[in-house]
């Protein structure tokens, strides 16, 4: 299980951000009326920001994933995060100034690949415009202030042996198989995250959580449940390895 | 005589011999697969893929777009589209280098190890996979063959069948009756017929309030009964009846002119009337040899080779393997370790251990999704099933909707890992 929890839990100290956003958000949280409205729509946007974690870490202290820390991201130039694996037409982007704010964003969101085609971020264009408004205003929220959100996960510690157990990748691609009449090979998410490129930790971590049942998938637990840990191992390699 | 056009012609082929003697010299092993579904796709692409040109690959297969009947009663209901059904074989073709070929496997010769089509085309192979899906058994329903699928579809061998029965449910009189047959076990996608009568009702609901549903079973229980007739409480009170063999007993005859099913004591009249008759293997595996008495084709459970013929495999719904039901998953987990033996045998690759994996998604309606699944191992006697699951009673309705969203996920993921 994911939830989020906000270090600050204090009534109010939603700090606002810059620009238009700041002034929605402060108008909006400060009418009663609207106050209904708002707490839909940090619910909304958390509800949508889970999806964006399956890829993105949630900041330096998370385990690294396929797609760059999501913390500080307002304000930064696209495709800028040093040791991450960018599309070619972000990092060109990037270079001719395109910067994340809440413009950019919701246009990114609204048509990834017609906004910036060629991209490989793996997501399904947002439709509604007060979902991309409920997600970015959520990233604005939780960025914004006293520090990024933590996310915790509780998931039971990974026995240390297992962590440890070398895998071997070409076992990994075998069983690998099985993952991907579910898990799409191409790291699209559709009902069904994504698995490809996956930090091996987090792998064990998440597959030994399903496997002691402390995760309530019944279709994962009963396929990690016919893992042993040299099959858990074997996995965790190959999926982590890029391109895979 | 020689002349120079002779001359040239042998001048290049001296010249392709000693430039190429890898391909020329020897040939590649030849993997033959007869049927382009989830298991004979699956089949070809993995040792495509895996095997990186060192094999053959021939897949036959008549239909030039495959229409799964996974999703099929969804279209039903009105939550897929007929054209989302249907995948083209053009990227296992293009991008694999799977040779596709669109024809009907007509015979056998094992002796030859040949595979011969309608067009008079013959196909030597090192290893045959066959992986024909279903057939009716003739006759299991009397008064009914062939010739009334028309009046009386079956619909349950996808594409254009199951778009009739759609027509045919659209078009119903207002209170009129939808007859369902069910067929005896064992048969393809075990909650698919109840999965049908939910679509049906649901579709029903809305466009002819009156109508009823009345099914008849030649079996006493099914697939997640108690999950289905909850649901269709919940959803379609007083819209269904199902009949079981201790009500109806035995279908006496089936009349497609009078649109009348006869059971013993009794006769049912409908304005649409599916039937789905028993099944057994398709037919190819019984020209090839590999079927037992009941029809279905005995395979080892530790790579799916056949108990009868050597050299020749069988996946999917064909196949006698053990626990696995017949299901569009479980022929895609089956050809994924079926690949890797074969594989194994003719490319000297490793062969790891037989995993096996299926789960069945059945909607109910609107955002009422169920699941029942398990993980298997191979014994010497059959695929025996390892852990089950399957989906409570009296579940939340937003766990029903991430059961129904993950379906859709599957879907997706499956239709990928068949076609490329």
């Amino acid at each position: 299980m994911i939830r989020t929890r906000p270090r600050n839990k204090g009534f109010g100290r939603v700090a606002c951000p810059k620009g238009l956003l700041r002034l929605l958000i402060c108008l909006l949280s400060g009418g009663l009326l609207m106050g209904a409205f708002t707490a839909r729509a940090d619910e909304r946007g958390a509800q949508l920001f889970v999806q964006c974690i399956s890829c993105h870490a949630v900041d330096q202290n998370d385990e690294q994933r396929h797609g760059p820390p999501l913390h500080r991201l307002f304000g930064r130039p696209a495709g800028s995060v040093p040791g991450y694996n960018y599309s070619e037409i972000l990092r060109q982007a990037g270079n001719q100034g395109l910067v994340w704010d809440e413009q950019s964003l919701d246009a990114l969101l609204a048509d990834p690949r017609g906004y910036l085609p060629g991209l490989r971020m793996a997501i399904d264009p947002i439709d509604e415009p007060s979902d991309r408004h409920a997600l970015i205003s959520y990233l604005a929220a939780v960025y914004a202030d006293g520090g990024p959100t933590v996310f915790v996960h509780d998931d039971p510690p990974v026995p240390d042996r297992l962590l440890a157990l070398e895998g071997d990748p070409e076992y990994g691609a075998y069983l690998a198989s099985e993952c991907l009449t579910c898990h799409q090979a191409d790291g699209t998410r559709a009902g069904i995250p994504a698995i490809i490129g996956w930090a091996r930790q987090r792998f064990i971590r998440v597959m030994h959580a399903y496997r002691v049942k402390a995760r309530d998938n019944s279709v994962m637990q009963s396929i990690a449940g016919a893992l042993g840990d040299e099959e858990i191992a074997a996995l965790a390699s190959y999926l982590a390895r890029p391109g895979q | 005589m020689i002349n120079r056009r002779t001359f040239l012609g042998s001048a290049v082929g001296t010249s392709l011999a000693i430039g190429a003697p890898a391909v020329i010299g020897k040939s590649r092993p030849r993997v033959v697969i007869i049927g382009g579904g989830p298991g004979g796709a699956t089949a070809a692409r993995y040792l495509a893929k895996d095997s990186k040109g060192e094999l053959d690959v021939t897949l036959i297969e008549p239909s030039r777009m495959y229409y799964t009947c996974f999703f099929s009663n969804l279209y039903l209901g009105g939550f897929q589209s007929f054209d989302q059904l249907g995948h083209s074989y053009r990227t296992l073709a293009s991008q694999y280098g799977i040779n596709v070929v669109h024809d009907w496997a007509v015979g056998v010769d094992t002796d030859k190890k040949s595979v011969s089509t309608a067009s008079g085309a013959r196909f030597g192979y090192d290893k045959l996979i066959v992986a024909p899906g279903i057939d009716f058994v003739e006759g299991s329903v009397p008064g009914w063959d062939a010739s009334a699928q028309t009046r009386m579809p079956h619909a349950y061998k996808g594409g254009t069948q199951i778009a009739l029965l759609k027509a045919q449910i659209e078009n119903m009189r207002q209170g009129g009756t939808f007859l369902m047959l069910t067929p005896p076990n064992p048969y393809r996608c075990p909650p698919g017929p109840y999965e049908r009568v939910s679509m049906v009702a649901h579709l029903l609901k809305s466009r002819n309030p009156s109508a009823k549903i009345i099914v008849l079973d030649p079996k006493s229980k099914f697939s997640k009964q108690a999950l289905f007739e909850e649901g269709w409480s919940n959803h379609y009170q007083g819209m269904i009846e199902w009949l079981p063999v201790e009500i109806i007993g035995k279908v006496q005859r089936v009349d497609p002119q009078a649109m009348e099913i006869e059971v013993d004591g009794d006769t049912f009249k409908g304005d649409v009337i599916n039937i789905i008759p028993a099944m057994k293997a398709g037919r190819i595996a019984e020209m090839a040899g590999v079927t037992n008495e009941a029809g279905w084709a005995p395979v080892h459970a530790a790579d799916m080779r056949s108990r009868l013929q050597d050299d020749i495999y069988v996946l999917g719904d064909a196949a006698e393997q053990g626990d696995m039901p017949k299901s569009g998953f479980s022929a895609n987990s089956q050809a994924k370790v079926c690949a890797n033996a074969v594989r194994g045998a003719l490319t000297g690759s490793k062969i790891f251990p037989a995993r096996y994996s299926n789960t069945c998604w059945s909607l109910i309606d609107t955002d009422d999704g169920v699941k029942v699944g398990a993980t298997y191992t191979p014994t010497d006697e059959k695929i025996a099933t390892a852990d089950s699951f399957i989906s409570k009673t009296g579940e939340d309705a937003a766990l029903r909707k991430k059961t129904y969203e993950e379906s859709l996920g599957w879907y997706a993921g499956i239709t990928k890992d068949i076609f490329g």
